[in-house]
């Protein structure tokens, strides 16, 4: 069997009117988290993940807390309450340790200027 | 793309014995099996050390974490891997638990079924195979999020939406829609959307559903039915096989995106609510996966109970009133949307607030009227398949953890949902826990989502909140309901619910697939 998984080519693809879509080639994988666990940075790991709760109200503010990098780690590994566990896949040892020194060393962002 | 080039895990070179065996395997055929995991995957990627298990040990089901506990927890990122892996299980009957993301919170995380499953985590099988623009269509590994699809299609320029369950942004398509997850968009019914896979049987052979199988077929992703005999169903919440490829339609990104709500002021509206909506639902003038939500969902998304109640038990009465008062909730909040041309959206505009208007209940706020605030900025990113995690905000409503799902199918007729709203309202609060509820709409069905929100670190709290839940199983059953999907501590009770020759033919698909019973017993209640 010889499997048809081809790269995305839509060169020259024709499209319904109502769709205005890019013709140019496209890497056939995404590059935001390969292999699975490593992450570009911690910055990006962050807003990907964690900020999605701890920015929104929904988790607790962690920003400006000085938290110890050894407590974010291992609530991040074994969950606590509501916060879930994120195993060695969803983020390896090497990212997760820059994402908290990330959150460690953080500060809020300063409020927008008044008009 | 995943390699083995990876940087290695700190990990011992050997791992060491487990510390939980499954049902029936000795000591030392575990001890056998895992070197031959070892001696195909390497030892990173075999682990049974407490550090890297405790991941997959945190459930937020009222059962303790013991019974839930993996033996071990290996990582494959190819078929052949795979096929190898299943053949060592075979050898010394060691059962494994497939996950792709593991991100099934309240319907049992990545934690197995029963104590002493090795967990196949295919989390690394990331690859986005393929995405054609022209059909519309996706081929995706186990794990791949919706995160990372999300941020293919941006940085390709790519005009396709997804559909995503709440947790869009650390879940995944393969997952979710093997267990028949739904979503907020006119493609929410996910398995629906689903086109084609390859599946890894137990005896190692690798099936192509659909017109996968056809040699240079280019139908695989968009001719779902094949020929004789349909199969990717029986591979959907079932342990009949391991998923490893699967595609999907993507809906194409419409010119004009309408999202709306209508908020309705009494809990009796529910009924007025489906009879008002499904018409228009079915005529497709409502195109999406619209949810009708109640005020704790809606509240509970926003902020923490505590905010107007410091008590124990069920919310108040009069609590809820003073929220929807403050807050502008509705009793019930219908989110919808609109997708297509100005001019299409326009016309079932005018359709539907006709027919708001001709019922004489309901307060339709439009994105313009929302102005940003939650929650329909985050409902507007669900009917869209954006990514947020704003629904998690569930999970911190009363604290402490606890979260199962208890989701029975509903007729979309309004007398049933006032029955089993009812119902689960008086079931719940006779073990003092909320009815945070919402309807999410299907074609003709409605999914009657009820998140079970306890305190998991009551232990009294805890057992209550599982004899909650079986009761909420076994009433709702009497009066012919039944879930469509249910967390890993209750699936027996579930599969009951549909008979004894369902059960049978489950049991006898399974002897005949997986004859050492090796796939996550348990699952859907099946097992050899």
């Amino acid at each position: 069997m010889n499997p048809r998984i081809l790269p995305l080519v839509p060169v020259g693809a024709a499209f319904i009117a109502m769709l205005a879509v890019s013709a140019g080639a496209a890497p056939p994988t995404s590059s935001r988290q390969t292999p699975s666990g490593q992450w570009a940075s911690p910055q990006v790991a962050w807003e990907k993940t964690c900020a999605r709760c701890h920015t929104t109200g929904v988790g607790p503010e962690l920003r400006a807390r000085a938290l110890p990098p050894e407590y974010i780690t291992s609530v991040v590994r074994n969950g606590l309450l509501a916060m879930p566990a994120f195993p060695h896949t969803a983020i390896d040892d090497a990212s997760l340790e820059g994402v908290a020194r990330f959150v460690s060393t953080s500060k809020l962002p300063k409020p927008a200027a008044k008009r | 793309m995943p390699s083995k080039k990876q940087a290695p895990v700190a990990t011992p070179a050997t791992p060491a014995d487990p510390a939980v065996l499954p049902a029936g395997v000795s000591a030392a055929d575990m001890h056998a099996a895992i070197a031959k995991f070892v001696a195909i995957l390497g030892p990173q990627n075999v682990v049974t050390d407490a550090d890297h298990i405790a991941p997959y040990t945190k459930v937020m089901i009222a059962e303790s974490e013991d019974l839930h506990r993996p033996s071990a927890v290996i990582y494959a990122r190819e078929v052949t891997e795979i096929q190898q892996i299943l053949k060592v299980c075979n050898e010394y009957k060691v059962p494994i638990w497939t996950i792709s993301t593991g991100r099934n919170f309240g319907y049992g995380s990545a934690a197995p079924q029963s104590a002493g499953q090795v967990v196949l985590d295919l989390k690394h099988m990331n690859r986005i195979l393929e995405v054609d623009p022209v059909l519309c269509t996706a081929l995706v590994e186990p794990g791949v999020t919706y995160q990372q699809l999300k941020d293919y299609l941006d940085e390709n320029d790519i005009p396709l939406w997804l559909s995503c369950p709440a947790p869009s942004a650390i879940a995944g398509p393969l997952g979710n829609t093997v267990d028949r997850g739904v979503g907020y968009t006119p493609y929410g019914e996910h398995f629906m959307m689903q086109c084609g896979m390859e599946v890894v049987l137990a005896d190692g052979d690798v099936l192509r559903t659909g017109m996968g199988g056809v040699e240079g077929t280019s139908a695989w992703q968009v001719f779902k039915w094949g020929y004789g005999p349909y199969l990717d169903g029986i591979f959907t919440q079932s342990n009949y096989g391991i998923v490893t490829k699967m595609g999907m339609w993507l809906m194409p990104k419409p010119p004009v995106y309408k999202p709306f709500c209508i908020r309705y002021d009494k809990d009796e509206d529910i009924h007025d609510i489906v009879e008002t909506l499904r018409p228009l639902r079915i005529a497709n003038v409502i195109p999406n996966a619209m949810v009708f939500a109640n005020v704790m969902w809606e509240a509970a998304a926003i902020m923490p109970r505590s905010k107007y109640y410091d008590g124990t038990g069920v919310t108040p009465d009069s609590v809820l009133e003073e929220i929807k008062a403050k807050e502008g909730l509705g009793a019930w909040n219908v989110y919808a949307a609109l997708y297509g041309t100005k001019e299409q959206v326009e016309v079932n505009w005018q359709i539907i607030t006709g027919a708001i208007k001709a019922s004489g209940k309901g307060k339709i706020i439009t994105e313009e009227e929302a102005a940003g605030t939650q929650p329909f900025d985050y409902r507007a990113k669900l009917m869209r398949g954006d990514m947020t995690l704003q629904e998690f905000g569930l999970y911190r409503w009363r604290g402490g953890g606890g979260s199962m799902w208890f989701a029975p199918v509903t007729a979309a007729k309004g007398s049933e949902t006032v029955e089993q709203t009812r119902l689960a309202k008086e079931i719940l609060g006779e073990y003092g826990l909320d009815y945070v509820a919402e309807y999410i709409v299907g074609m003709r069905d409605m999914h009657h989502v009820v998140d079970v929100l306890y305190d998991r670190s009551d232990p009294d709290e805890m057992a209550r909140a599982h004899e909650c839940f079986a009761k909420l199983l076994s009433e709702f059953g009497k009066r012919g309901y039944a879930v469509y999907r249910v967390n890993t501590a209750f699936m027996d009770q579930a599969a009951d619910l549909f008979g004894p020759v369902k059960r049978k033919i489950d049991q006898t698909l399974k002897r005949a697939l997986d004859p050492n019973g090796i796939l996550a017993p348990g699952k859907s209640g099946i097992r050899i």
